[in-house]
């Protein structure tokens, strides 16, 4: 995700016009928190025990557990486009992926969330996407200097067990996998998906790259880890 | 439709400012602001003695759905932080204009303020960004 940071400072600084995706996976089960989102001791050590890294993302948002999951990043000019505008136009592209597994998003509006939760998959809010009413893929954005970087994740299998335990959140859950709704879905296949679909929606001008192998994530002290291929 | 006080005066990025008798310039972020960006949770304000720049961020405020700078109205130095603000997020969606005021600047340049958009200029460039948001 510092690699998605990265990207966005230069997209600005070259005035970079057209969007940028990235989608990639994770070598490492890690924890991506928000902006400035603070984990408990106890949480932090659990982490650890458990060889779950934490990674401080630039975008706000809650905690999020990677590990069977296929994460997006977009960059791209906000051109006037407020925050949930530009959360529904990526949602075109992300619609368009899920459309190509046979699973039809839809997006869902909450003008105020009832609880705010450390983690992100525990409720819905904002304009997040939804398959037959549970949350398919968490995102999050940052805005500087009119760009903007969307990051999320779309969970293939089951994360919500460990993301309650890690966290020690008691609660339901407002999320759901695609194995749960397409069973033997597999992480290379959403990734696919993914890049036809955003490439359907925005065009020939958009950058997509795939990193199909996972990232490893290398903790350099502070706030972020620090991404090597 | 987005509330716009007449007694304000506002920037492109959605800060309202208001001049005070002293001369100071308290700052916040619009109706329309605290609207998109949906439940505020955490507030980076500047320091106090804090030198900031027209038209620069000067902080951050983070919402359940997305980070956004904070950018200063006028150059100046910060002189107070709304402190229960920071405690307390929320009142930047509750009280935009109230109690969710976020900062005050001495301006170095009492002229800057009255570059600022009018109530009048703010909604219609309001309105002209809702014509051209793309699809």
């Amino acid at each position: 995700m510092a690699v998605d940071e990265l990207l966005l400072e230069r997209a600005i600084r070259s005035a970079h016009p057209d969007p940028i995706v990235r989608i990639y996976g994770w070598a490492v089960p890690t924890l991506s928190i928000g902006r400035h989102q603070r984990l408990s001791d106890e949480v932090v050590v659990r982490c650890r025990n458990r060889g779950v890294e934490v990674a401080r993302r630039p975008t706000g948002g809650t905690a999020v557990l990677h590990q069977e999951d296929v994460t997006y990043s977009v960059v791209a000019p906000h051109s006037s486009r407020g925050v949930l505008e530009a959360y529904r136009w990526v949602a075109r592209g992300l619609i368009a992926s899920l459309a190509r597994l046979g699973l039809e998003a839809v997006v869902s509006e909450h003008a105020r969330s009832s609880r705010i939760s450390a983690a992100c998959f525990a409720a819905t809010v904002g304009a997040d996407l939804e398959v037959g009413g549970s949350k398919v893929c968490g995102s999050a954005q940052v805005r500087r200097r009119g760009w903007f970087l969307q990051h999320g994740s779309i969970p293939v299998s089951p994360t919500w067990p460990a993301t309650e335990e890690l966290l020690d959140h008691r609660g339901p859950s407002a999320c759901t996998c695609l194995q749960d709704l397409r069973p033997a879905t597999t992480t290379s296949e959403v990734q696919t998906c993914l890049a036809k679909g955003f490439s359907e929606v925005w065009g020939e001008h958009t950058t997509i790259t795939c990193t199909y192998e996972a990232l490893s994530v290398v903790p350099f002290g502070g706030d972020y880890a620090c991404l090597t291929f | 439709m987005s509330n716009i006080p007449q007694d304000l005066r506002y920037t492109r990025e959605h800060e309202w400012a208001r001049l005070e008798d002293d001369g100071r310039v308290t700052v916040g972020v619009t109706d329309f602001a605290q609207e998109q960006l949906g439940d505020v949770v955490f507030l980076d304000l500047p320091e106090g003695d804090e030198q900031v720049e027209g038209g620069e961020p000067m902080g951050e405020v983070e919402s359940t759905k997305s980070v956004s700078d904070l950018f200063s109205p006028v150059t100046g130095v910060v002189v107070e932080i709304n402190t229960e603000t920071k405690d307390n997020p929320a009142a930047v969606n509750q009280d935009p204009y109230g109690e969710g005021w976020l900062a005050v600047i001495e301006p170095s340049d009492r002229n800057e303020f009255d570059g600022l958009l009018t109530p009048e200029e703010y909604e219609a460039f309001l309105e002209e960004e809702a014509g051209d948001g793309e699809d």
